[in-house]
């Protein structure tokens, strides 16, 4: 219910974006556009290509705003369209999704030593930047934008097993970074 | 689900931290005019580029028409006073018979191009109908007129650009349907992922 409602918030404005009202638009780049370069930036790790992601994203979103059909809030179709622009720049530098072998860490369990930590929020999102590229966009895709396995595999063109080998080697890597 | 991992997602707002360092929205609002400045002018010469060309002849010919006319009238020829109990647009002016024979087939054809759903949808219907409906009947009155006025050029003249008029008005009105509409007829790549 509560997706409705946010959904409800944000209808008029929607609407006078179908119609093509600048200001309207504005509105909506206002809104949501801090929470989309987060997006974007989690998925790029870089600034600069984050923006151009950005900006080609609105344009889309705006150009295909016919697309939306409410069956989704709006925020999560836009974010749909973050993501595969940022991807998209990622695809450019050629990143390499699954190969599981080519990652030289060692596995462990690292649950134990997981109670006695004291997690800080710029640890983590430190760590998270200096993840490999591909694990990097599978964390941050599972555990920051909320999709499941099934839907990263989709994102991604991935199976859901690699979605999910994929985290776990990610959630690994991550605690070792931020023992260090 | 780990401690980590419940960490994280209980402090999901925390991990947005980064700013945009410059404002997109100016260069966001700019390819957007762009691209609605390209899509109208390829709308432009797209559709009715060949009825333009069709109607500019009309009006030259109807030009020339009105010319000898009023040559005619002036000279006293016996076509030039036709002026019997029943007068009609043939009689006076086969010209302008042949225009207004043409407007009609043109602004028929157009407004098959206009869905009324979709006027109506945008709040146009009103204003777009009482346009047409004042037209129409300052259209008769000249007709009228057509026949009693010794002075025919204006008249034709005048009702030349009544028929004109009606087919920019519905003209326009298809442009701004096609210009809302444009997006659905393409689908965006980026999002069959």
């Amino acid at each position: 219910m509560e997706a409705q409602v946010f959904y409800d918030i944000h209808q008029p404005i929607i609407e006078r974006c179908r119609l093509g009202d600048r200001k309207a638009q504005y509105e909506v780049y206002k809104l949501y556009s801090k929470a989309m370069f987060n997006v974007a930036i989690r998925i790029t790790n870089n600034y600069a290509e984050a923006e151009d992601a950005l900006q080609e994203a609105f344009l889309n979103a705006f150009q295909h705003i016919t697309n939306f059909k409410g069956d989704s809030t709006f925020g999560s179709w836009l974010k749909k369209i973050v993501i595969n622009q940022a991807l998209a720049v990622l695809r450019k530098r050629r990143v390499q999704w699954s190969s599981i072998e080519e990652h030289d860490f060692e596995e462990t369990n690292d649950s134990g030593d997981e109670e006695e930590m004291n997690f800080q929020i710029d640890t983590i999102r430190n760590a998270i930047q200096l993840l490999p590229e591909g694990y990097r966009v599978v964390l941050s895709l599972y555990l920051l934008e909320g999709y499941d396995h099934q839907e990263i595999a989709e994102i991604l063109n991935i199976s859901e097993s690699t979605s999910k080998s994929q985290y776990s080697r990610a959630k690994q890597k991550l605690m070792q970074l931020i023992k260090k | 689900m780990s401690k980590l991992e419940q960490f994280i997602r209980n402090n999901r707002q925390e991990f947005d931290t980064f700013d945009l360092g410059s404002d997109l929205w100016k260069g966001i609002e700019q390819k957007l005019n762009e691209k609605e400045k390209k899509s109208i002018r390829l709308l432009w010469f797209q559709t009715p580029m060949m009825r333009y060309a069709a109607a500019a002849i009309i009006v030259f010919v109807m030009g020339y028409g009105v010319f000898q006319l009023g040559r005619y009238s002036a000279g006293g020829t016996p076509e030039g006073r036709v002026a019997t109990a029943n007068p009609n647009v043939t009689q006076i002016s086969p010209e302008l018979a042949q225009a207004e024979a043409y407007y009609t087939s043109l602004i028929n054809e157009e407004k098959a191009l206009l869905d009324p759903k979709e006027v109506e949808a945008l709040g146009l219907k009103d204003d777009f109908n009482e346009d047409l409906v004042v037209l129409d009947s300052t259209y008769k009155n000249l007709k009228k007129e057509l026949v009693t006025e010794p002075n025919k050029d204006r008249i034709i003249a005048a009702m030349v650009k009544n028929l004109q008029l009606r087919v920019e008005i519905i003209r326009q009105q298809i442009e701004t349907l096609q210009r809302v509409n444009k997006n659905q007829r393409k689908e965006p790549k980026s999002l069959s992922i």
